[in-house]
């Protein structure tokens, strides 16, 4: 199986938020919160896949939702978005677009943007979920 | 279990299912200083919470299983949950579930995604809100406590809306439920009993109108009728324009000090055994009765009892039999006192007499507003012969004697201590002249004491032997100078000292009741003589006899009137009765009946010593009399003053008026008999014309009129 990469956008001021609960001499918190959402998410997406292959309308949803808080706490708005999106529609038990918005996921995916860049005041952090490669982006 | 209030730091319990919103929160809680503890469910959050007493609990809204709602609807409803606050996390776009939250119990929402620091500003902020809210509930408890315990009730007015909120402890207090009371000014009145009302009004609105405080002592009317003093304590709390915005106060149950107040005062001042005044209260009374003899120049009499022999009735019967004794003299002396004529009669209104036991078989009496130093030994005189009855105590018999001393202000002392002593060295006087009777302090005024009992004793005896004579002063028509008649006048044969004027023992006379007796007597005897001077061919003329009170008041004029007429068939018109104005007006209805009668019978009446007394002209014009006798105080100084010509013109201008005849009496002059006649006067009487004199002597003065029957 490959590697489940999901690319995303963790916009600074929500980083800048969680460093502000840093305290001197304790384990770097934005590490573990990512390695917690890291963790977390991985979890749900199969879940999310499972869901719609077997047109469950509320364990999308609820897989879906799941993911929300902590993509917005982490500053991925485009990706809580998506999820949203799909907790809307497994609310509403339409499984039309699922495929279409999943694929938008899973797009994200497949661009792998590598590296770090300036862009209109917001940094961008994009990294695979392989151990190795997060922490060079750290 | 008690919540575990005591510890360092506050404690929150996290409840969310993602484990990372979990991390977010504990960390930004426990950087501003607070415990965390975490659930992932809201069945786990219930379970801690009930263990582990969060101060409050950060609440996600969408979980699995048990949502937010759910679990905050269950905290509230669980021990310790219902004052907890409780803050739900939730979506922005989420204003229905934000809604909904609050109808569930919760205190406050964030929105996600979360900001730590709103997050904690907030959680502090709840913190402090609650704690504030606990402390307040616990002083409040502790509050009502002190005040149920106080009895005091705490009450807030506001007199722009009148509304009266009274505290739970003020209502238990008035007796009634907090939602029973109308919750105004007036409702608050109305509760207040009646006599106090105003009081109490006028003090809650001196605080609004002159800014003072109140501090006032009231009673309040509880439902069943019965009512407790309140001590009432208010102020005004104003706003920066200095108007009043409202008035605070508390109301104090104080009736259990008030009865304490007065049993302490009547412990302090009356004598536990008779329930009399002791000696403290009694030199009180003294001291202001002696400001105001004083003042007012009055005579006081203080009178010392002491029981006779009373350690011997305490050494054979004992102490029992002996208080019973006191007590029982007590009452004795109270009633002997109350009963006395001259104590009652010389003051209308206020007591004039005051009792005090001083201790052991001692007792003192206080007599104020005395008309004469006599009424004094009169109700010595009294106390000794009701005290000479026997007692009965407990089947005994006893007999007991009292001797009582007397000293009088101002003449025996003008001090209390002085007049007590006094008293008491009277009172041991009367000890050495054989116990059982009273002495003065002053030897004078014991001469004259023994003196006036002696003279009554011998004026009961003249009545029965009749040693009274009656004079005659003859009366003259002004204008022939003729003899029309005589006033009859009472004077006192006495064995020893030879005749007596009435001023000798007219007040004697009316003491002792003999007065009316003797009036009685005068009229039968000037009805006799009269007839008598008839039948011998005299000029008939009229003689007027003196009416006193006592016979006028009494039940027993009209038949005598009746009596002495038929007896002697006398002309009724050839006898006049006069009164004065003070005794006319006495009862004025009842005066009416009684003139009116004898009106009817065809007797003359004359109102005495006119222009004296207290005089009603309108009620003169209802009284059906005859004739009016100037006084002679007018007619002696109608020649030297400027004043009582015109007053003496003016009587008989308004007698006139009413169809009277006019008599002037004590006319001595010459000039005084021209000026009368000047003046349109009727009749006169005085030493111009004649003395009082026998009747022989007034007979010969009488002109016959026609011979007898020759035969």
């Amino acid at each position: 199986m490959r590697p489940c990469v999901i690319p995303v956008v963790l916009e600074r001021h929500a980083l800048d938020a969680i460093r502000s609960l840093q305290r001197n001499g304790r384990p770097d918190f934005l590490a573990r919160l990512i390695d917690q959402y890291v963790a977390s998410s991985t979890e749900h997406a199969v879940p999310i896949r499972r869901a719609m292959a077997s047109e469950d309308a509320s364990a999308l949803w609820q897989a879906a939702h799941a993911l929300i808080s902590s993509s917005g706490m982490m500053g991925a708005s485009m990706f809580a978005e998506l999820c949203h999106e799909l907790e809307a529609l497994g609310r509403a038990a339409t499984f039309v677009r699922v495929p279409d918005v999943l694929s938008q996921l899973e797009a994200s995916y497949s661009e792998r943007v590598r590296g770090s860049r300036r862009r209109s005041g917001q940094r961008t952090l994009i990294w695979n979920l392989k151990e190795n490669e997060r922490r060079r982006w750290l | 279990m008690e919540p575990q209030r005591e510890r360092a730091a506050p404690l929150a319990l996290v409840v969310d299912d993602d484990r990372l919103i979990r991390m977010v929160v504990r960390e930004a809680l426990e950087q501003s200083g607070l415990e965390v503890c975490e659930a992932d469910s809201g069945a786990q959050a219930l379970e801690l919470f009930a263990t582990a007493r969060p101060d409050i609990v950060v609440l996600d809204v969408i979980m699995p299983g048990l949502d937010g709602f759910a679990t905050c609807a269950k905290l509230r409803g669980s021990v310790g949950g219902g004052r907890v606050p409780i803050l739900i996390m939730t979506g922005l776009d989420d204003a229905e579930s934000i809604a909904h939250a609050y109808e569930q119990g919760a205190t406050d929402f964030i929105t996600k995604p979360l900001n730590p620091m709103i997050l904690s500003y907030r959680v502090r902020y709840m913190l402090r809100g609650s704690h504030t809210l606990d402390a307040l509930i616990k002083s409040e408890a502790r509050l009502g406590l002190a005040q149920r315990i106080a009895k005091i009730g705490n009450w807030e007015w506001r007199p722009d809306t009148n509304q009266f909120t009274a505290s739970a402890e003020l209502c238990r207090l008035m007796g009634i439920r907090s939602q029973d009371f109308a919750g105004t000014f007036d409702a608050f009145i109305q509760l207040v009993h009646a006599e106090d009302r105003d009081r109490v009004n006028e003090a809650l609105k001196r605080i609004l109108s002159e800014r003072v405080p109140c501090d006032i002592d009231h009673r309040l009317v509880l439902p069943n009728g019965a009512d407790f003093t309140v001590n009432l304590q208010a102020e005004a709390v104003f706003d920066h324009q200095l108007k009043a915005l409202s008035v605070v106060g508390t109301a104090q149950d104080i009736s259990e000090r008030k009865q304490s107040e007065q049993e302490i005062h009547r412990l302090a001042y009356f004598d536990s055994l008779t329930g009399l005044p002791n000696r403290v209260l009694f030199k009180d009374r003294l001291t202001q009765a002696l400001l105001h003899a004083r003042r007012y120049r009055t005579t006081l009499a203080t009178l010392f009892l002491d029981l006779d022999r009373f350690k011997v009735i305490n050494d054979t019967l004992g102490h029992n039999v002996g208080d019973l004794l006191l007590k029982s003299v007590a009452d004795r002396l109270a009633e002997s006192v109350r009963h006395s004529d001259s104590v009652s009669r010389s003051v209308e209104k206020e007591e004039n007499y005051s009792f005090a036991r001083l201790g052991g078989d001692e007792f003192t009496v206080l007599l104020t507003n005395l008309r004469e130093v006599h009424d004094a030994g009169k109700v010595a005189r009294r106390i000794v012969e009701a005290m000479a009855k026997p007692f009965s105590i407990e089947g005994n018999e006893i007999f007991v004697t009292v001797s009582v001393g007397i000293a009088i202000f101002p003449v025996d002392g003008d001090s209390v201590d002085a007049l007590l002593k006094n008293a008491d060295s009277a009172m041991y006087h009367a000890k050495e002249e054989g116990r059982n009777n009273f002495q003065f302090y002053s030897n004078t005024l014991n001469a004259a004491a023994n003196e006036r009992l002696i003279l009554e004793g011998e004026l009961r005896h003249a009545v029965d032997r009749e040693e009274f004579v009656v004079f005659y002063q003859p009366q003259i028509d002004l204008r022939t100078g003729g003899i029309i008649g005589a006033e009859a006048l009472v004077r006192w044969q006495h064995p020893q000292r030879g005749l007596l004027h009435p001023a000798d023992f007219l007040l004697a006379a009316m003491d002792t009741g003999l007065i009316r007796a003797i009036d009685e007597w005068v009229l039968r005897t000037a009805c006799r003589h009269n007839q008598t001077w008839q039948q011998r061919g005299k000029m008939p003329v009229c003689i007027s006899v003196n009416v006193s009170n006592s016979l006028f008041h009494g039940n027993t004029l009209l038949s005598v009137v009746a009596e002495a007429l038929s007896q002697t068939g006398l002309t009724p018109a050839c006898l006049e009765l006069e009164l004065t104005e003070s005794i006319a007006m006495r009862n004025v209805d009842a005066s009416i009946v009684m003139l009116t009668t004898l009106k009817a019978m065809g007797v003359l009446l004359s109102i005495d010593d006119f222009g004296t007394g207290y005089s009603s002209l309108s009620y003169l014009q209802r009284l059906p009399i005859n004739s009016v006798k100037i006084d002679q105080s007018f007619i002696q100084d109608i020649l030297t003053q400027a004043r009582p010509a015109p007053i003496v013109r003016a009587i008989i201008a308004m007698a006139h008026s009413l169809d009277l005849l006019v008599l002037a009496e004590g006319v001595e002059q010459e000039a005084q008999r021209t000026l009368l006649l000047e003046q349109g006067c009727d009749q006169a009487q005085g030493y111009l014309f004649g003395r009082p004199m026998p009747a022989d002597a007034f007979a010969a003065l009488l002109p016959l009129v026609h011979l007898r029957k020759a035969g």
